[in-house]
């Protein structure tokens, strides 16, 4: 038990149906293995970037590539695509307020209960709508932003990278290890 | 992590950093998010065919990160929020139909029939708040302070360290500054860790521990007297000099006797809580007249609480302090001119009695013991101020129950409210022997709530000895913290929308008036980044961009304005729902549940008569109780359920806030008497006979408080067609709606006494050596003489009114200025500070 106290993870066991999947060291617990010894942090970034006007927080959908909304779906919140590819609404599909700087493309039936913002004329199937303004050469190079830095625990890069299961641990990367059935993991962050 | 089908993976708040991330089905993450959001970030690969929940049933707060390009297919119902910008990602078919949240990849695609319901995502939201490092490159000087900009903070001993990296030593709260720039709050001692915004507000507006009256950050009002500056005596403001306050002044230490006298406040805005503290010593404070401490007769209480069924004079709210619904504002009559008269409204304490304290045998600063020259304040001579005496102040008995409640209520702008309720009942009893004061019983039970926080506590004493002094419920702190940011957020984002659609509108006047100029082009320029800007020295370079200049405040407040509001009021009210009680909620205190029988005399005979024996006894007995129990009630809605909103809509229900307590100490003194015929002696026999008990005295002293505060939506009833904000309504921001404030109290205090009620039984006694036992069954009982004396009472269903409340703004589109013409610019007309200058005579101050 203090082994657990110390580590991250602590287990409650619920029952015994499936194995979790993991090498069985210890029958019933979990144990952490060394898998490597700790190293700096990483600094990576995570960036999105949405239209002109639209904040990343205000968004429901966020690309930079393709929109597909297939057949009868249904998105009731802004889109943003500064992808110059395309947003497609499948048949009878709906979305609300689009900002695409590709072609924006609604099939039959399909409906916008807002306004689109793009730099092509839309193409519209049968029956399909748009209930609000359709701004057309819109500029999509100022775009609204969000750029998250992530400082990623050391040890892990190489040929140390850790193995499936493994978890950060606050000495390192640590192996789980157990072979009970059905657990509940309760895990503990790196950060709070 | 693998998490294996029909196993559960709980994360508790924080960051977790994991190579691949694999829910198979009917596996479970379950999220803790107990003091905040939990942030997973993923390298490897992602496959979600599981299902989330979260431990209190709300919303899932929580944000996936993936740095990973594989596609990303969640093929389970996913609720969060997914941050996969490198990867395309799937939302496939799911049996609900149905994912939640933000998604954000290179390539999204939704399946055939999956409807995708947005909720804003938490960590997103937070970047508005300052210490963001967002960028917002199209406005950047204004936007990247959009909310922050109001928060009236100011850093002192700043050091700049970096481009956009500024260190400061101190932090003071100040007058909000409009157009004020973003900042960073780092640590002292060169680490450069950022602070959170929370922890530096916690900081600033956190009072200062002890007894101390002045608030360091709140108004100048609030601002503790200086002693040397006392002047002449005054009536009202009007009599003293400028910069003076007509105060009341206490004569006495007890503050018994009070004069009004001109005095200058501290400005303690600005200082430090921690240095505050000795303006406890140094500083007199304003006092409240001592009346309604209590009585020494029954009349006099009667004509401080009088039995009735309505509210009497004190539980009124004065109609200066009732609100309102005022006519619509127009744009240009404000701000630049410093109307704000009349802008919002704010009861004040609107409160009845006294709060007392038993553990720390005094009371707060709420009461009305008043405080002079710093001395702490004196705790309260209930024994002298009690309502009910027997005897005199040499050999006697008292009791004073007290009750105490307060309510306050504030709003100043669309969905910006505050509410303060407090409940309180109390009582202590004891006796006086020889003048001196022997308190047996002093107990309390109250219940306070505001937006964000409900903290219900008992005390109990008996002789002096504290039996028990615990909250039954308080709201968690980092939950409370959580939603008075997210209030507080709301606030500064609706005073923002506001500043933002008054200066678009009265900019927009201004142009079509007297056109662009100078001091328009500089106005913007200062608060606007724009972009080609003008030459604000050059008369035909401000033409040729006055009317982008226009359209982009106006677009600010259309698009950026709006939404910004939304996001904050969302965030609000997800945190609001998390405190929803749905309905009243009771307590049973088992700190107040105690009770003990006790038996003072007792004797039996045995006459024995032949083979029989006839047997007597006699007993005097009794027992004594205590009942306590509290209600709370933080809802949200009529049928008390979580109210309907998004990001886009207005929020659906009226707020309840409301609680009560009460407590009922009781002593029972009876005696019986038995006279039976039986066998057998004192260490083995029985007997059978008749059994009189009669209950010699009863007393009861209940005391109850209850208090509610609630607001109602009406119409009301004004015309926007006619006024200066006709036009399309905004979708989701009140327009027609005024708020009706009103609240209930009822509070008693009672003493029942009761005598010479009984029984008669069959009974049979049985010895067996040191054992006895009487087996009873009644024959005939009567109830005696009882009665219940009214000692205050007040209060009812009739509902005291805080009055009605609606913005003085409406919130309409403003459409473009494409294709208008600016009139001639007049260079008397400057735009800023003497703008539209006539506009300013019919300001109301």
């Amino acid at each position: 038990m203090n082994r657990l106290h110390r580590g991250i993870l602590g287990v409650t066991l619920v029952g015994a149906v499936s194995a979790l999947g993991v090498a069985a060291d210890h029958r019933g617990w979990l144990d952490f293995s060394a898998v490597s010894s700790a190293r700096a942090a990483e600094q990576l970034q995570l960036k999105i970037a949405t239209a002109p006007g639209l904040r990343p927080v205000s968004v429901v959908l966020g690309a930079n590539g393709v929109i597909d909304l297939r057949d009868r779906a249904v998105v009731a919140a802004p889109i943003s695509n500064i992808g110059t590819v395309r947003t497609d609404l499948g048949v009878d599909a709906r979305a609300a307020n689009i900002a695409s700087a590709g072609r924006v493309t609604l099939r039959d039936r399909a409906r916008v209960d807002g306004t689109v913002v793009t730099s092509v004329s839309p193409t519209l199937g049968n029956g399909a709508s748009i209930t609000g303004a359709t701004t057309l050469g819109a500029s999509f190079a100022d775009q609204d932003g969000k750029t998250i830095s992530i400082s990623w625990p050391g040890g892990y890069g190489g040929a140390e990278e850790p193995r499936a299961g493994s978890v950060w641990h606050t000495h390192g990367w640590r192996r789980l290890r157990q072979r009970e059935r059905e657990v509940a993991l309760h895990a503990q962050p790196v950060e709070r | 992590m693998n998490v294996k089908s029909r196993s559960t993976l709980s994360l508790s708040s924080g960051k977790y950093y994991v190579r691949d991330l694999t829910l198979e089905p009917q596996s479970h993450l379950k999220l803790l998010e107990i003091s905040g959001r939990v942030e997973l970030y993923v390298r490897g690969t992602i496959t979600f065919r599981g299902d989330i929940v979260t431990a209190n049933g709300n919303f899932p707060d929580w944000f996936v990160g993936y740095l990973g390009t594989s596609r990303v297919s969640l093929e389970g119902s996913f609720r969060g929020t997914l941050f996969a910008p490198n990867a395309d990602v799937t939302l496939a078919w799911v049996p609900s139909l149905q994912h939640e949240g933000a998604f954000f990849g290179k390539n999204i695609e939704v399946t055939p029939g999956i409807k995708v319901v947005f909720h804003p995502s938490s960590f997103l939201i937070d970047q508005l708040i300052p210490g963001s490092t967002t960028t917002f490159p199209s406005v950047p000087n204004y936007h990247s302070t959009f909310v922050g900009c109001q928060s009236a903070l100011k850093l002192e001993g700043g050091t700049q360290v970096g481009p956009n990296d500024f260190r400061y030593r101190g932090v003071s709260k100040i007058a909000p500054t409009p157009g004020c720039d973003a900042v960073r709050f780092c640590r002292d001692g060169g680490d450069g860790a950022e602070i959170p915004f929370g922890e530096i507000e916690a900081k600033v507006t956190a009072k200062p521990t002890g007894d101390v009256t002045c608030k360091p950050f709140g108004t100048i009002a609030e601002c503790p007297l200086l002693p040397d500056s006392v002047g002449g005596l005054c009536n009202s403001d009007v009599d003293c000099a400028a910069g003076m306050t007509c105060a009341k002044h206490c004569t006495t230490t007890s503050c018994e006797t009070t004069e009004l006298r001109c005095a200058a406040r501290l400005d303690c805005r600005s200082i430090a809580a921690e240095t505050l503290l000795p303006c406890d010593n140094d500083y007199i404070y304003e006092c409240t007249p001592p009346e309604g401490k209590g009585a020494t007769d029954h009349a006099y209480v009667a004509s401080r609480l009088p039995n009735s069924s309505s509210p009497g004079p004190d539980a009124t709210v004065p109609p200066e302090k009732q609100a309102a619904v005022q006519p619509y504002r127009a744009a240009s009559a404000t701000d630049f001119c410093g109307c704000t008269a009349g802008r919002g409204f704010d009861t004040g304490a609107v409160k009845q009695g006294d709060f007392y304290d038993p553990v720390a045998g005094g009371k707060d600063e709420e009461s009305s013991g008043a405080v002079i020259g710093g001395q702490a304040p004196t705790p309260v001579d209930r024994a002298s101020a009690a309502k009910l005496k027997i005897g005199n102040d040499t050999f006697g008995l008292f009791v004073d129950p007290l009750i105490y409640h307060k309510a306050k209520v504030k709003a100043d702008r669309i969905d910006d409210f505050s509410v303060d309720v407090k409940a309180q009942g109390s009582l202590i009893a004891g006796a006086k022997v020889f003048g001196k004061v022997i308190t047996g019983v002093d107990l309390d039970a109250h219940a306070f709530l505001t937006n964000c926080q409900i903290d219900t506590k008992a005390a109990f004493k008996l002789f002096g000895e504290t039996v028990a002094s615990a909250p039954a419920v308080h709201t968690p702190d980092s939950l409370a913290a959580s939603c008075d940011l997210a209030a507080k957020t709301l606030k500064q984002a609706s005073q923002t929308l506001e500043n933002v659609m008054v200066t678009a509108r009265q900019a927009r006047q201004h142009f079509t008036t007297f056109g662009a100029d100078k001091s328009m082009c500089q106005y913007v320029m200062a608060h606007y980044s724009v972009q080609s800007p003008p030459d604000c020295n050059d008369p035909v370079s401000i033409t040729a961009h006055s009317r982008q200049i226009i359209n982009i405040i106006r677009q600010d407040y259309n698009n950026f304005g709006i939404n910004e509001f939304r996001l904050a009021r969302a965030k609000a009210y997800t945190q609001l729902v998390k405190l929803n009680t749905h309905g009243r909620k009771k307590v049973d205190l088992d700190a107040l549940s105690l009770g003990e029988p006790f038996e003072l005399l007792g004797a039996s005979k045995l006459i024995p008569i032949g083979p029989i024996s006839i047997e007597i006894a006699a007993s005097l007995y009794g027992d004594w109780g205590l009942a306590g129990g509290l209600e709370y009630e933080l809802s949200v809605g009529e049928d008390g359920g979580p109210p309907g909103f998004s990001v886009v809509e207005r929020p659906v229900g009226d707020p309840k806030i409301g609680g009560g307590a009460y407590i009922n100490p009781h002593l029972n003194l009876d005696a019986s008497v038995y006279a039976g015929v039986g066998i057998g002696g004192d260490f083995l026999g029985v007997s059978i006979g008749l059994e009189a008990q009669i209950r010699l005295v009863h007393i009861g002293l209940p005391v109850g408080v209850d208090m509610l505060v609630q607001r109602a939506t009406e119409n009301d009833g004004r015309n926007l067609a006619a006024s200066d904000y006709a036009g399309t309504l905004i979708p989701a921001m009140a327009t027609s709606e005024a708020y009706h404030w009103t609240g209930k109290w009822k509070f008693h205090a009672d003493a029942e006494l009761g005598t010479l009620s009984g029984q008669v039984n069959a009974a049979a006694r049985v010895h067996f050596f040191f054992y006895s036992k009487t087996f009873r069954k009644k024959i005939a009982d009567w109830a005696g003489i009882s009665e219940t004396f009214p000692i205050a009472s007040i209060g009812g269903d009739v509902p005291f009114d805080f009055g009605r409340f609606a913005d003085i703004f409406a919130y309409t589109e403003l459409p473009s200025l494409d294709g208008v013409e600016p009139s001639a610019p007049d260079a008397t007309k400057a735009f800023g500070g003497n703008f539209v200058g006539d506009a300013c005579a019919a300001c109301v101050k």
